[in-house]
């Protein structure tokens, strides 16, 4: 058997690079690589495929650590750490400037674009569901089975694509109001204002809201060691 | 990749979805029929399914640590037959009940199915 060590040593180290596998899961993983390598060698006459076989059944490394991934847990301190990077960025470019944090907040249009966006997702999903979602997103690390995670995973990617049109159409049916009333100048720059903040809540909400909520969710998805695409 | 060549177009037909819910069973089924390792539950799974269950098999562990973590299997580092450490799998009594579990909402299942596609208006 031609002498394959240094090639399983470079998968091996692969494996540990990710930091996401412990030295004993890469020894079982390992043995495994071996074991398909010698059922492979007898499948196959050049050495080179049986390898690339083995390699092949076995996975490659970055799959298998993106696997492993999905097992471990997310620390909830690193996800808090992560909230309050962006929440403090956020403030400090909001607060920075003439007008304040007070410049982005239009009670009246942040009140229409949270009606259409919650309003489309309970009409899509039903209350319950939006409910059963968000709390699995929020609350709790255990895995979720496949297909509870997709059923929520659905409400999220609805709730980020109803959050762009909201904000979209908010700011079209602003600036039409306001285009009606050109008469008055002094309108015009805040009918503009109102119009483009619309279009900020809906990045807002559908990047550093719903796109989170989703990830979290997928985070917590426990299995997808499977090939076949449905 | 497909495993081996056999029944490509069936492999197709079983649904991720499907293949994911039942890992758990299978693995655990497996294991009810005696120690074993990752390697040959993997070759077990293809035997039985006639390689219409496509797993990569690294992928197999992180569902069996899981199991592990969750008290339905335990490990122990044996030798394997050339010398190198190796780690097996037993099932244990919880696991037993949580397959008990399992097979019983399997074969419900099946048998509804059964019947629906057994019928006339079917």
């Amino acid at each position: 058997m031609p002498d394959f060590e240094d090639r399983i040593q470079v998968w091996r180290r692969g494996l540990l690079a990710s930091g996401v596998l412990m030295e004993w899961q890469a020894d079982e993983l390992e043995d495994h690589l071996r074991t398909a390598l010698a059922a492979a060698m007898t499948e196959e006459q050049s050495a080179l495929r049986a390898w690339r076989l083995a390699l092949e059944r076995t996975g490659e490394f970055e799959l298998i650590t993106a696997e492993f991934k999905k097992e471990q847990p997310m620390n909830p301190m690193s996800r808090l750490l992560g909230i309050a990077l962006v929440i403090t960025v956020l403030g400090l470019l909001l607060g920075h400037g003439p007008g304040g944090l007070g410049l982005f907040l239009h009670l009246t249009s942040l009140i229409c674009f949270l009606a259409l966006v919650f309003g489309g997702l309970v009409a899509s999903f039903g209350l319950k569901r939006v409910g059963q979602a968000f709390r699995a997103s929020m609350l709790g690390s255990t895995p979720l089975e496949i297909d509870e995670v997709s059923r929520f995973v659905e409400v999220f990617r609805t709730g980020q694509r109803l959050a762009w049109t909201s904000g979209v159409l908010l700011a079209i049916i602003g600036l039409l109001q306001m285009m009606a009333n050109l008469s008055d100048p002094g309108m015009i720059g805040r009918g503009i204002a109102t119009a483009t903040l619309s279009l900020f809540y809906g990045a807002l909400l559908a990047e550093f809201g719903f796109a989170y909520a989703r990830q979290w969710l997928e985070n917590r998805s426990c299995f997808s060691a499977v090939k076949s695409g449905d | 990749m497909v495993w081996g060549s056999q029944s490509p177009i069936l492999a197709a037909m079983t649904s991720k979805k499907l293949v994911a819910a039942s890992s758990e069973p299978l693995v655990l089924s497996i294991l009810s029929q005696g120690e074993s390792y990752g390697y040959a539950i993997i070759q077990r799974v293809r035997r039985v399914s006639k390689d219409t269950l496509q797993w990569t098999d690294g992928m197999l562990y992180p569902i069996l640590h899981r199991l592990e973590r969750n008290g339905l299997i335990v490990a122990t580092w044996g030798e394997s037959e050339t010398g190198r450490r190796r780690r097996y799998y037993r099932i244990t009594s919880k696991g037993k009940q949580a397959l008990s579990e399992q097979k019983r909402e399997w074969s419900s299942v099946h048998a509804t199915l059964l019947q629906v596609w057994g019928s006339p208006h079917a």
